[in-house]
């Protein structure tokens, strides 16, 4: 024996714990080579497909969220304008329109709101008008709504016009119905988006596990022989694929954090979009990390039931 | 213990290797499977480690009629029987220690408990230096003996071995029958697939023969 190695003890085995799993160091004495499983390009694959679901999963969470908002003001509350007129007064306008109010069911309260107020909301789009006092200025009345109310809306614009002239409701109601329906589109078509990645990958998952059990083939048979339970092999299997699926992962969601931040970035730098992005709070980045875990149990599950059934098939 | 009755085989379309084989091994049996190069005592030994199924016949395993035994109860039959193949069939990724704890592993038992039992029947078969190498870094002879160690293992109530000393020097072959006739003792049957004349007339044990397909029995 030419072997000059004489402490033959054999060394304790590293702990496999999840760090080692992420950091790449495959416990030493894994049954099944790791045969390009974990090779760089399918890692690359699933970090991609991770970045994808994080994107798609983060515009769900921004978009609902809005969509929440829009809700919530459209549920609550809404705006009448009361233009100037030649022919009537604006207080006799607006005493017309608050006794067609009063007679609406499901109305709380209603308030012509000051100048000042009116002057307040103003100022953001037309700047400090400290100097154009005498620009005329549409009265609003601010209506809150119950919250079981069902207003019939049309009905009531028609009343509000019958009233006297120069009242209006304001049609933003069915602006925001609009902007919703779309934001309620968008989340479907992000839904849509997140199967497709996560078909894609269980997809790319059953085939690189198929390779590698054609690949390893000897050593799948000689486990059989000596007595190895189908589980046996395919837990060996699927620790690979864990090990993918986590370093994939954790790739992709560190790819679209610096996205969002990006984002978030730009849109506070301001006039990079039209509307205001509300971007990720940072109460939403906790959820990001689901995706890594969803992405991790995909790639292990999806390689388990694809060993079980390949060797199910055999003798 | 293993039975069979008018086993025939075949690979896939091919003619039938074996034709009308019946023959029956006790439990705390030894006997030798001889017959010329190609003469069909590898694929007998196939049938037997559950790799193969006969094309007609019956074949029983420990008391299980084994076309009808369910993919579930295969890993138990097979832990019963321990195989040293004629192409050893180590893992190249896998360090001899490894490969030979394999059988104790795939059970799921902690490596602590059987960890002293595989390094000192690694020492028994003179490999307790060669544990951490590569099954491609031993010669023939230790290849052999490393099959031979995890055939025999896990105890198996039955151990079939193919040619266990076609690699090895006399010296060694003798060396080697003592251990399967020493794990006879202990009760373990034992069949040993082999062309060595040497191996066979030195123990006087009954002899299976194949020959043109057909088996047949001598004391
Ligand atoms: N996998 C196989 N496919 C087809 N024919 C085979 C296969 N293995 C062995 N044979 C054939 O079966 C016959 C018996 O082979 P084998 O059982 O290996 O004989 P032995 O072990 O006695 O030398 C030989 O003719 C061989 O060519
Ligand atoms: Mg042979």
């Amino acid at each position: 024996m030419t072997d000059a190695d004489t402490s033959d003890k054999a060394s304790p085995r590293p702990a496999s714990n999840w760090i080692s799993l992420i950091v790449g160091r495959t416990p030493r004495s894994g049954i099944m080579p790791p045969a390009d499983v974990t090779g760089a390009t399918l890692v690359l694959v699933v970090a991609a497909m991770s970045y994808l679901a994080c994107l798609a999963f983060g515009a769900m969470v921004t978009v609902t969220r809005s969509a929440n908002d829009w809700t919530a003001q459209l549920e609550g509350s809404l705006t009448i304008q009361v233009k100037p007129h030649a022919e009537i007064a604006t207080e006799d306008q607006i005493s017309a329109a608050l006794a067609v109010l009063d007679e609406v069911e499901g109305i709380e309260r209603a308030s012509a709101l000051s100048e000042a107020d009116i002057r307040a909301l103003l100022d953001p789009w037309l700047g400090e008008t400290t100097e154009s006092e005498d620009l005329p200025l549409p009265s609003l009345i601010d209506v809150e709504l119950s919250s079981d109310a069902n207003v019939d809306m049309s009905r009531l614009a028609e009343r509000l016009a019958a009233a006297a002239p120069g009242i209006e409701l304001d049609t933003h109601r069915q602006w925001l119905g609009e902007l919703l329906s779309a934001a309620r589109s968008a989340v479907w078509l992000s839904i849509g988006i997140l199967s497709l990645i996560t078909l894609t990958t269980v997809a790319i998952v059953v085939f690189a596990t198929r390779a590698s059990l054609a690949a390893n083939h000897e050593s799948v048979e000689v486990l059989h022989l000596v007595g190895a339970p189908d589980e046996f092999v395919a837990n060996e299997v699927q620790r690979h694929f864990l090990q993918l699926g986590l370093r994939g992962g954790a790739s992709g969601l560190a790819a679209a954090v610096l996205t969002f931040l990006a984002i978030t970035w730009l849109g506070s730098e301001g006039g990079a979009f039209l509307l205001p992005v509300p971007g990720l709070m940072l109460s939403d980045y906790p959820w990001l990390l689901l995706v890594p875990a969803i992405v991790a149990l995909t790639t292990t599950l999806a390689a388990r039931m694809t060993v079980l059934r390949v060797l199910g098939r055999m003798i | 213990m293993v039975r069979f009755e008018n086993v025939g085989m075949r690979y896939g379309m091919g003619p039938e290797i074996l034709r009308d084989v019946s023959f029956h091994l006790e439990p705390g049996s030894l006997h030798f499977l001889t017959g010329p190069s190609g003469a069909g005592k590898t694929s007998l030994l196939k049938l037997m480690f559950l790799a193969h199924k006969p094309s007609r016949g019956l074949i029983s395993m420990f008391g299980h009629d084994v076309a009808t035994t369910s993919r579930a109860d295969l890993p138990g039959l097979r832990r019963r029987i321990g195989v040293v193949f004629q192409e050893f069939r180590l893992l190249e990724h896998l360090t001899t220690y490894e490969n030979v704890a394999l059988p104790l592993k795939v059970t799921g038992r902690n490596e602590a408990e059987y960890r002293d039992d595989v390094e000192e029947l690694l020492t028994w078969v003179g490999l307790g230096d060669r544990m951490q190498a590569r099954p491609s870094t031993l010669s023939g002879g230790e290849q052999q003996r490393a099959a031979i160690a995890r055939a025999v293992v896990g105890r198996p109530a039955l151990l079939l071995a193919d040619e266990p000393t076609g690699n090895v020097d006399p010296e060694m072959g003798q060396r080697l029958l003592r251990l399967f006739i020493e794990l006879n003792r202990l009760g373990t049957s034992v069949l040993i697939a082999t062309h060595d004349r040497a191996l066979v007339d030195a123990s006087r044990a009954p002899e299976l023969i194949i020959q043109n397909g057909e088996l047949t029995y001598r004391d």
